[in-house]
């Protein structure tokens, strides 16, 4: 009885593109981000669910097409299957790309796991004029064979079904045995063997059979596990030689080959295709990829919807930025009204409001840039590209696929980070990493269209827009220059599946909007009040005499010693005391740079006030050095702390935060130089 | 190791004999049809990257398009689209049909 209330584990396997995130937020309720991109599962999601009185422990691996555990992401699939044992594996599949999805599937049948077969995306095969014989396919791979749209969310019923069954053994469930031909049975066996002397009774049959083929298939990772034994390591190597030397080939292309063959005589059996001509969607995509990735016009294609998406979020997210400037200086107003003068009237006015409402109005730009970059990423362009930019991105020093995370970095730093693990490289990752956080995320934005107003009235998009160019090419200039620096050159490939064009499922980018809109509501919620709270505390404190003018308490404040310490390294760029505690809170989050001076200057009410306040304090020339100070600086705590995490050592994060101050400080005093010059010049 | 590599290719792998010409991706054409026969650089990380995407032997592959500047090229096999640079296509072995 109690094997019922465990929660069934069941983990999602399958390859990029397949629709499994797809899938697995049908099947949980959850919503995690589909990406028309290969390998967006990059770290793996728990979500539970019922079925039949059961609970669910959903498992979303990351997308891959092998366990070979030549990637992280291979690794993190094959450990979770072969240690933590789940009870269900649900193998997600492309029914339109049957062949080279039963790969992966090959190597799940043969990890011994009861598994579950999900023909993805069945009605993109139907359209194709492929008919599956289900029954046969169960028979052939051991499992139920299950037709699901993930998207619209067909046959997913059918899967829990099929989870509950087997994980009951209400489904017979035989993982046959894939034959090869000699000599690899003879070496498999002889592996065997050995484990089984090395290790008694520590292995199923199965287990020592899966692990016999991984080894002579070359998976070195797993071979270092096995480290303490040179026997294995000595026989794997006198096999691997005889193999090669016999027949040419290698153990790991010897059995490739042979799971391929499999593959053939099951497709045989098993798939009907009706009609031999190319459906609409390939056509389509073909149509559309002949212009898209056309050798002249590919490149201004990517440029002009780069800038499309740039000029919307500017142009577009101006409009409801009026009606939530209204609504903030509704609720003020009242707060004004409605709480008593004294303390606690100051703290809510001056201090949380004043923060919340000067960073909340840049909430539809940042929307409107999420959903071009969602648009994007599950259509399937951001792959092309990759594809487009690989060779131009490598005079950089960085991998085709960096134009994903950099592209993401427009979002967020922290984010477009961890979308590096799709680089295979090590050092091309690095260098990634190292360059991403210079890309100008959307936290800086409120930043710039707040000073861009200010200071530059009509031509503020127009110097928005050259600081996202300066962002790039500074990002550009990093990668260089670690590309350079760091190690010596490493052998890289770039493999990468250019999937068909798809419609983006409504549900999917309405998520991934809204996930943008509660990531920056959290933000707003916890930094930004904390942090408003705290300037207006340090600014209040210690009490100044009544008869004190603003300028005087502000000076004999805590926040106005602070500033006095810091600002020399500041003032050689003509930074005053306000940017510099400005500078200094949004080492936290680029964000509190706005609400640090909505609260300083929290007696100018609204934005209008606020702008002309700050266009008070400063001239253009120092405007925009403050401007590329911010753009370039650390972006945030969080990304510091993605990098310390991806790069495997906080070394990195500190030379990023160096790097990153020297740059900001140098590039903001040539800004503020030049600027100068060239003004005086004109007038 | 590309050193190696170099060696190996000079003595011609058995399984591919019957072929008098052996080209590598590369070296394939648009409107031409490959058919896969070995590799450059046995026991390669990326010999064992490629297996994975359907790159074994006897899988036909045709050019589908290419990239600004002539690399990556991508390529169509099993029915589907590949991406490649064409330092990576070189260590795949074909046999033009």
């Amino acid at each position: 009885m109690s094997r019922r209330s465990l929660p069934i584990t069941t983990a999602l396997a399958g390859n990029p593109n397949c629709g499994k995130t797809s899938l697995f937020n049908r099947l949980t309720g959850a919503f995690g981000i589909a990406a028309n991109y290969p390998r967006v599962t990059v770290t793996r999601q728990v979500a539970e669910t019922t079925h039949d009185g059961r609970t669910l422990r959903v498992i979303d691996l990351p997308g891959i097409y092998t366990l070979n555990g030549g990637l992280p992401e291979e690794r993190v699939g094959r450990d979770v299957i072969h240690f933590e044992r789940p009870d269900v594996v649900v193998n997600v599949l492309d029914a339109g790309n049957l062949h080279r999805s039963l790969f992966l599937t090959i190597q799940l049948v043969e990890m011994g796991r009861p598994c579950v077969f999900v023909l993805n995306m069945i009605d993109e095969a139907r359209g194709q004029g492929i008919t599956i014989d289900r029954v046969a396919l169960a028979a052939a791979l051991g499992g139920p064979v299950v037709e699901t749209v993930a998207v619209s969310g067909d046959g997913v019923p059918d899967v829990l079904h099929a989870v509950v069954a087997v994980s009951q053994h209400q489904v017979n469930h035989s993982a046959p045995a894939i034959r090869y031909q000699e000599p690899l049975e003879g070496a498999i066996g002889r592996v065997q063997t050995l484990l089984a002397e090395l290790r008694p009774a520590s292995m199923t049959p199965e287990q020592s059979r899966w692990l016999a083929i991984k080894l002579l298939e070359g998976d070195t990772e797993i071979l270092q596990r096995e480290g303490e034994h040179d026997r294995l390591i000595a026989l794997i190597g006198e096999i691997g030689e005889r193999i090669e030397r016999d027949h040419g080939e290698d153990c790991a292309h010897m059995i490739a080959h042979a799971r391929f063959g499999f593959i053939d005589t099951l497709l045989r059996r098993v798939v009907q295709r009706t009609t031999p001509t190319p459906s609409l969607g390939h056509r389509l995509t073909h149509r559309l990829d002949d212009l898209l990735l056309h050798r002249w016009l590919g490149l201004p294609a990517l440029g002009a919807l780069m800038w499309l998406m740039f000029q919307a979020t500017f142009t577009l997210g101006a409009l409801p930025t009026v009606w939530i400037n209204a609504a903030v200086a509704v609720v003020t107003g009242w707060a004004d009204q409605a709480i008593p003068p004294g303390l606690t009237h100051d703290l809510i006015v001056n201090g949380v409001l004043a923060g919340v409402g000067g960073t909340i109005v840049f909430l539809p730009n940042i929307m409107i840039l999420f959903f071009f970059m969602a648009v994007f990423s599950e259509t399937g362009y951001l792959a092309r590209a990759a594809f487009l930019l690989d060779r131009v991105m490598r005079a950089f020093g960085l991998h085709g696929k960096a134009m994903i995370p950099l592209i993401m970095g427009f979002g967020c730093n922290a984010t477009a980070i961890m979308a590096t693990r799709t680089i295979e490289t090590k050092r091309s990752r690095l260098i990634a990493i190292l360059a991403a956080p210079y890309v100008s995320c959307s936290a800086r934005l409120p930043v710039f269209i707040l000073f861009g107003g200010a200071f530059f009235d009509r031509w503020a998009g127009s110097v928005v827009f050259a600081l996202y160019a300066l962002s790039v090419l500074v990002a550009l200039g990093a990668a260089v220059a670690f590309d350079r620096v760091l190690l010596v050159a490493d052998a890289e490939s770039f493999l990468m599946e250019l999937p068909p064009y798809r419609r983006p499922a409504l549900h999917s980018l309405a998520y991934q909007v809204w996930d943008s809109v509660q990531d920056f509501l959290r933000k707003i919620g916890g930094i930004i009040v904390i942090g408003s709270v705290a300037i207006w505390f340090l600014q209040q404190y210690p009490a100044a005499p009544e008869t004190a003018t603003a300028q005087e308490a502000m000076a004999a404040s805590y926040l106005g010693k602070i500033a006095d310490t810091v600002n020399p390294v500041f003032a050689p760029l003509g930074f005053g005391h306000n940017d510099t505690i400005a500078i200094l809170t949004g080492l936290m989050a680029k964000e509190t740079v706005v609400s640090t001076y909505a609260v300083l200057h929290a007696q100018e009410k609204g934005s209008e006030g606020l702008r002309q306040a700050i266009a008070r304090g400063m001239t253009q020339p120092i405007a925009l050095a403050f401007m590329v100070f911010v753009l370039l600086y650390t972006p945030c705590l969080t990304t510091l702390a993605v990098i310390g995490r991806e790069s495997g050592s906080w070394r990195w994060a500190g030379l990023s935060l160096v790097c990153s101050l020297v740059v900001a400080w140098t590039l903001a005093y040539a800004t503020g130089a030049i600027a100068e010059t060239l003004g005086k010049l004109i007038l | 190791m590309t050193q190696s590599s170099k060696v190996e290719q000079v003595r011609e792998p058995q399984w591919a004999g019957t072929s008098p010409v052996t080209l590598t991706l590369a070296d394939l054409v648009a409107g031409q049809r490959g058919i896969v026969v070995g590799f450059d650089g046995k026991g390669s990380e990326l010999g064992r990257r490629l297996t994975a995407f359907g790159l074994v032997r006897g899988t036909e592959i045709t050019v589908d398009r290419t990239a600004p500047m002539g690399n990556p090229r991508a390529y169509t096999l099993l029915g589907y689209r590949l991406s490649l640079r064409n330092e990576d296509a070189r260590s795949v072995l074909l046999r033009i049909e």
